[in-house]
């Protein structure tokens, strides 16, 4: 039994570490502040944690959790704020800290600046996923959303690519 | 289409880059080992042993002094020393607190900021923490609140350490956030020493009442496997506790009577000693019986 929780403590460990700073950047890139993600990805973390047996695809069970959390954060209690901005604190009081040079910055806010499912798309696009998979995890987090299909992903992609195209590259072009 | 895919390859190295650049960032300020000792303790259904030397390893910088600081905490042992930590962003004045608190021969910890003190209060038990009110990022007081906010570690004591041109305003901040005492530098090291060993002394009895506690339950448990059990022996303690309240009730009407029966014994004893002394016995008796309440409720 100590083996098995052993070896499942370290498994979690070994995601965490490499997965950490991904969500945190996709979640940057959707639009959350450093704050948000943080609370976001953490919270899922811990969820992740607790059902760490269960759970078949780590990595894109977090983004689920995540994405739905830090859209649902605005529905969250005071309290469940509170106890998430102290813990956020404890865990990680150097975030005021962060430095983001201004180019990172700017490519980061064009992502965030574009509509809601292109940010998105986008965002999971640069974390590596593939189309298809992207329409399966953003279906699980907007569930009340109509089911999105590879093919829609792809179309937001091109828009999504076209835009930050103008945004960050054309010049006198389309910027907003 | 070749000028599209062109700018496409700009486009893609363009969020490459600013990913990898933000990642980076990020490592810098997230120390992941710290988060995950946090993060897996919240559970609390793992070894101890395991983030315990994780987060030590992680604590232990080697450039401080590896003498003060135990590499592995004997947890399962019944430790004599108590832990003090001692918070102050200025390595010398660490060094002076470490000397003046030498000869009390406890674990001396030390932590360089508020952020230093909260992940070493993660992994160990305290009895007192001296915390200087000055530090960049996160102040004496930040810190004290955070102290104060988790359940773990809000009740044990702080001292605060601030210099004179503070002033009292400060005193009156470090009483809200949870002091439970106050040191102007520079300090008297007679009087830091006094004031760390109360609370030391404190921390230890606490333990001791904990196993003192612990000892009776299991002593009542085994006498269960003897097969006496243990509701059986708080109700013979009770009654034998009943008789004695019985004979001091009778030595209470002695004494309210007796003045008038008896002058020549009351000459020897005066009635306002006689009276003192009852109602000590009377407040010892209540607290035994209180004790012996509070014990067969826990068994």
């Amino acid at each position: 039994v100590i083996d098995e929780q052993g070896r499942s403590r370290g498994t979690f460990e070994e995601f965490y570490r490499a997965d950490h700073r991904r969500l945190l950047r996709l979640l940057m890139q959707v639009g959350a502040s450093v704050d948000d993600a943080w609370d976001a990805a953490h919270e899922a973390y811990t969820r992740a944690w607790a059902a760490w047996a269960a759970i078949e695809s780590p990595a894109a069970w977090v983004r689920v959790t995540a994405l739905r959390e830090y859209h649902k954060r605005a529905e969250r209690s005071r309290e469940e704020l509170r106890r998430a901005q102290v813990d956020r604190r404890l865990l990680a009081p150097h975030l005021d800290n962060l430095e983001i040079p201004e180019e990172a910055e700017r490519v980061t806010a064009a992502i965030a600046r574009l509509p809601r499912r292109q940010a998105e798309v986008m965002a999971l696009t640069v974390d590596d996923y593939k189309p298809r998979e992207i329409a399966a995890l953003l279906s699980e987090v907007h569930p009340s959303d109509p089911p999105l299909s590879a093919n829609a992903v792809s179309a937001a992609l091109m828009q999504a690519r076209r835009r930050l195209r103008e945004d960050l590259m054309g010049g006198q072009g389309g910027a907003r | 289409m070749t000028e599209e895919s062109q700018a496409d390859n700009e486009l893609d190295a363009l969020l490459r880059q600013a990913s990898r650049v933000l990642d980076e960032q990020l490592g810098r300020v997230v120390d992941p080992e710290v988060t995950l000792s946090a993060l897996l303790d919240d559970e609390g259904n793992h070894s101890t042993a395991t983030s315990t030397d994780r987060v030590s390893a992680g604590l232990v910088d080697e450039s401080h002094d590896m003498a003060l600081r135990p590499r592995a905490p004997e947890r399962g042992s019944r430790v004599k020393q108590s832990k003090i930590l001692l918070v102050d962003d200025r390595p010398e004045n660490l060094v002076a607190l470490e000397a003046m608190l030498g000869a009390l021969d406890q674990t001396l910890v030390r932590a360089t900021s508020g952020e230093e003190a909260l992940k070493a209060l993660l992994v160990d038990d305290f009895a007192v923490i001296l915390l200087d009110v000055r530090m960049p990022d996160m102040d004496g007081f930040d810190t004290a609140a955070h102290i104060k906010r988790r359940e773990r570690t809000k009740d044990i004591p702080i001292i605060f350490l601030t210099a004179v041109p503070d002033g009292p305003h400060h005193t009156f901040r470090g009483y809200g956030a949870g002091a439970v005492d106050y040191l102007v530098k520079p300090f008297d090291p007679w009087i830091l020493r006094a004031k760390v060993s109360v609370f030391v002394e404190l921390h230890r009895k606490n333990l001791l009442l904990k196993e003192q506690a612990q000892l009776l339950t299991d002593q009542l448990a085994a006498r269960d496997g003897a097969g006496r059990d243990g509701a059986r022996l708080v109700a013979e303690l009770a009654a034998r506790l009943a008789a004695v309240e019985e004979n001091v009730r009778g030595l209470e009407r002695l004494a309210a009577t007796g003045q008038e029966q008896d002058p020549e014994t009351l000459a020897a004893v005066s009635r306002a000693e006689l009276g003192a002394a009852m109602e000590t016995l009377t407040t010892r008796l209540s607290r035994l019986r209180s004790a012996l309440n509070a014990l067969d409720g826990t068994t």
